[in-house]
C-alpha cells in the first residue's frame, strides 16, 4: 500500500477529542440520511407495489396516483437528503484541511491527499450506512403503522430488498468519498491554499437569473400540464427538481444580500460580526437554513391541502380516501423535512464552531464576552432562517400558482396550517443549533491554544 | 529605587498542572510603562506565568495585583472584564477574526467596550495609519503578511489604551527581520501610549527590544537583567 495513504488510520485516531466529535457528527449525518432515504425509497417501492398488484376491492384504480404522489414526495426530500450528506462530507474541512495542508508540505502529491479524504470520508461512509440500515430496520415498523389506500403497509411491503441495502452500503460511501474529494479541491492545488482566508468573490446575479428562468419552467410546465396527457405526471415530477434545484442555487446568494443589508445596519458587535460572517461564506450560512429553506418550500406547496379536503366528498368515498391519505402523506413528507433540516443545521453549525475553535478560544483568553459568541451563533442562524422559511415558502405559492390556483390562501386553514409548520420547524432548526452549546463551552474552556 | 506601586505585581505564584509544578513561587513586578521580557526553553513556565499575571490561569496560590488591586478573587467574568477593559493581547497568530477587515478586527474591543461603531472604526483607521497601515484597512486578515497582520494586532490590543499588553511569542511566526520591525513597533507603540509590556519570548534577540528580561526555568525566575 502506498506510504501516504497507509497513514489514513493513524491520522483518524490522532485528531483527539475534536475529531473524535467531527467524526460522529458525520456518521450521524450519513446515518440519518440513509435511514431516511431507505425509508422513503421503501414507501415509493411500497406504492409502486400496490399499483402493480391491484388488490380486490379496485384500489388500483387510484393506485396510479398514489404511485406519483410518492415519487412527488421524493423529489421533495431527495435535496434535503443531498443537503445532508454534502454537509457531512464537509465537516471539519478546516481542520482536515490545515492537516492535508502539512502533508503536501512534507511532499504528499495532489493524488495522494486526495487518496487519504476518499479513504477517510468513505470510511464514514460506510459506518454510516450500516447504522442507517439500522435505523430503518428501526423505523420499519412505524413506518408500516401508517394507514394509505384504507390499510396499513405491511413491512415486507415497505421493504426495499437486500439489493437496496448493497446500493446503500457501496452508495453512502461512495458519495461520500466523491464529496469529500470535490471539498478538498483548494488543498491540491497549493500547500498554502488553505492556510489564508481572501475576500470572497461576490455571488453574481447570474443565480437569480438561473433561479427565475427554473422557477418560470416550473409555471409554464405546470400551466400546460393538461395539454401533455399522460406525459404532464413525469414532467411536472421534473419541473418541480429543476425549481427545488434553483432554489437551492439562488438561496447563497439571497443570504449574501441579506448580509449587505445587515452589514450596512449594524451598530453591535454581535450585529457586526453575524452580518460579516453571513456576508464572508454565504454558502455555509446557507447550509445552516438551507434545510428549513426546502422544508418552508415543501410547506408552502403543500398549504393547498386544505382548500382540497374541504370539498365535500361524501358521495366519493374514494375520493375522500385519496385526500385523507393526501394529508398524511403530505404530514409525513413535512415532518421528514422539517428532521432533516433540523439535523443538518445542526452539524454545520458544530461544525462551524469546531472549525473556528482557534479564533473563538483566543477571543475568549482576551476578554471577549461569552455571550458575544452565543449572540452572533444566534443571530448568524436566526435572521437567515426566518429570511428563508418565509420566502421559500412565498416562492412555492408563486410556483404553484398556474397549477392550483389561490387554493392555498382561499381559506383561512392553508396559511395557518403554513404558519405552524414554519414556526414549529424554526424552533425545531434553532434549538438544533443550540446544541453546539456545549462544544462551544468546552473549545472556551481550553486556556492553551494548540496552533493546529 | 522606585518606591511607586507597581502597575503589575505578582507575589508567590504556585501553579501545578495534575503532576506538574508549572510556577514553583514566582514574584514579578511590572513598573508603570515598563517592558519586561520573560524568557525560557519550552515548558519552563513562562507562558503559565504569562497566563495567570493576564488573569487567565488562577493560580493554585500567590497573588496578583493590578495598581496594588488584587485580581486573584474575581470571578471568571470580571476576570473577563479587567481583560477587555485593562488589558491588550497579541499573541503569535490567529487572533484577528478571518472575517473581519482589518479595520473592524481593530474597532472591534473598543465597540465591546460600548464606543459606537462610527467613532470605534475612526479610531481604528486612525492606529491602523499610525502603523504604517494605511490604505489597508479594507484587507482580511488573509490578505495581510505575517508582519502586516501583527500590526493589525498590535493596533487592536492598543486601542481600548489598555495598562498592561500580553504578547505571547508575538514574532513566533515570522521571519527575523519582520520580527524585529514588529518589536520596534510593539514597544515603542506601547510605550507610547502609556501601557506597560509582557513579552513571553524564547528569542534573546527579541527580548532585547525589553527594559528588562527575566528567565523562567523549572518553575521559577532563575535571572534578572536589564536588557539595554
Amino acid at each position: 500500500m502506498n506510504a501516504v495513504l497507509a497513514l489514513a488510520p493513524r491520522l483518524r485516531r490522532a485528531g483527539g477529542r475534536d475529531a473524535r466529535v467531527t467524526t460522529s457528527l458525520a456518521i450521524t449525518a450519513f446515518a440519518v440520511t440513509t435511514g431516511l432515504t431507505l425509508s422513503v425509497v421503501g414507501g415509493l417501492m411500497g406504492f409502486t407495489e400496490r399499483a402493480e398488484v391491484p388488490v380486490p376491492e379496485g384500489q388500483g384504480d387510484d393506485a396510479g396516483v398514489y404511485v406519483i404522489l410518492a415519487w412527488i414526495a421524493v423529489v421533495l426530500l431527495v435535496v434535503p437528503l443531498i443537503t445532508l450528506a454534502g454537509a457531512a462530507a464537509r465537516l471539519g474541512v478546516a481542520r482536515r484541511d490545515a492537516r492535508l495542508a502539512t502533508l503536501r508540505l512534507l511532499g504528499a502529491t495532489p493524488r495522494e491527499v486526495v487518496g487519504l479524504t476518499v479513504a477517510e470520508t468513505a470510511w464514514q461512509g460506510l459506518v454510516g450506512a450500516v447504522l442507517g440500515i439500522l435505523l430503518y430496520a428501526a423505523l420499519l415498523p412505524l413506518c408500516a403503522l401508517l394507514p394509505f389506500q384504507g390499510t396499513t403497509f405491511t413491512v415486507g411491503e415497505l421493504w426495499v430488498g437486500w439489493q437496496g441495502l448493497a446500493i446503500a452500503v457501496v452508495g453512502v460511501p461512495l458519495l461520500a468519498a466523491v464529496s469529500g474529494a470535490v471539498s478538498l479541491r483548494r488543498v491540491t492545488v497549493s500547500p498554502l491554499g488553505v492556510a489564508r482566508r481572501e475576500t470572497p468573490k461576490g455571488m453574481t446575479w447570474l443565480r437569480l437569473v438561473v433561479a427565475v428562468v427554473g422557477i418560470g419552467i416550473f409555471m409554464v410546465i405546470s400551466a400546460a400540464a393538461g395539454s401533455l396527457g399522460a406525459a404532464s405526471a413525469a414532467a411536472l415530477i421534473g419541473a418541480m427538481a429543476v425549481g427545488f434545484a434553483t432554489l437551492n442555487a439562488v438561496g447563497p446568494w439571497v443570504l449574501g444580500l441579506v448580509g449587505k443589508v445587515q452589514l450596512r445596519r449594524a451598530r453591535t458587535p454581535a450585529r457586526l460580526l453575524a452580518a460579516r460572517r453571513l456576508l464572508d461564506d454565504p454558502k455555509a450560512a446557507w447550509r445552516v437554513v438551507g434545510g428549513l429553506g426546502l422544508a418552508g418550500f415543501v410547506a408552502g406547496a403543500l398549504a393547498v391541502l386544505p382548500s382540497i379536503v374541504a370539498v365535500d366528498m361524501s358521495d366519493d368515498p374514494k375520493g375522500a380516501m385519496l385526500m385523507d391519505d393526501l394529508v398524511t402523506g403530505a404530514m409525513v413528507t413535512l415532518v421528514v423535512a422539517f428532521l432533516l433540516a433540523a439535523v443538518s443545521a445542526g452539524i454545520a453549525q458544530a461544525a462551524s464552531v469546531l472549525d473556528r475553535r482557534r479564533e473563538i478560544a483566543l477571543q475568549n483568553l482576551a476578554g471577549t464576552p461569552v455571550e458575544l459568541h452565543d449572540a452572533v451563533r444566534r443571530r448568524t442562524v436566526l435572521v437567515p432562517l426566518l429570511f428563508v422559511a418565509v420566502g421559500s415558502a412565498l416562492t412555492a405559492l408563486v410556483m404553484f400558482y398556474p397549477l392550483l390556483g389561490l387554493a392555498a390562501v382561499s381559506s383561512p386553514q392553508g396559511p395557518l396550517m403554513l404558519a405552524a409548520f414554519l414556526t414549529g420547524g424554526c424552533a425545531l432548526v434553532f434549538a438544533a443549533t443550540e446544541t453546539s452549546r456545549p462544544l462551544l463551552r468546552s473549545v472556551l474552556a481550553e486556556t492553551v491554544v494548540r496552533a493546529d | 529605587m522606585n518606591t511607586a506601586t507597581p502597575r503589575l505585581s505578582a507575589r508567590g505564584l504556585v501553579k501545578r498542572f495534575g503532576p506538574t509544578t508549572a510556577l514553583a513561587g514566582v514574584d514579578v513586578d511590572l513598573a508603570d510603562g515598563e517592558s519586561l521580557a520573560v524568557m525560557g526553553p519550552s515548558g519552563s513556565g513562562k507562558s503559565t506565568l504569562l497566563h495567570c499575571l493576564a488573569g487567565i490561569l488562577l493560580p493554585d496560590s500567590g497573588t496578583v495585583a493590578l495598581d496594588g488591586r488584587e485580581v486573584g478573587g474575581l470571578s471568571d467574568r470580571d476576570r473577563s472584564l479587567l481583560r477587555r477593559q485593562h488589558y491588550g493581547f497579541v499573541f503569535q497568530f490567529g487572533q484577528l477574526l478571518s472575517e473581519l477587515p482589518a479595520i473592524e478586527n481593530v474597532a472591534l474591543p473598543a465597540m465591546l467596550l460600548g464606543t459606537p461603531r462610527r467613532e470605534a472604526t475612526d479610531l481604528a483607521g486612525r492606529w491602523l495609519g499610525s502603523l504604517g497601515l494605511a490604505g489597508m484597512e479594507g484587507r482580511r486578515p488573509g490578505e495581510l503578511s505575517g508582519g502586516q497582520a501583527q500590526r493589525v494586532a498590535v493596533a487592536r490590543a492598543l486601542i481600548t489604551r489598555p495598562a498592561v499588553v500580553f504578547a505571547d511569542e508575538p514574532t513566533g511566526a515570522l521571519d527575523q527581520s519582520t520580527g524585529h520591525d514588529v518589536m520596534r513597533i510593539l514597544t515603542e507603540t506601547t510605550k507610547a501610549a502609556g501601557a506597560s509590556l509582557v513579552v513571553v519570548t524564547h528569542d534573546a534577540q527579541v527580548a532585547d527590544w525589553c527594559d528588562r528580561r527575566i528567565e523562567v526555568r523549572d518553575g521559577l525566575v532563575r535571572h534578572t537583567e536589564a536588557a539595554r
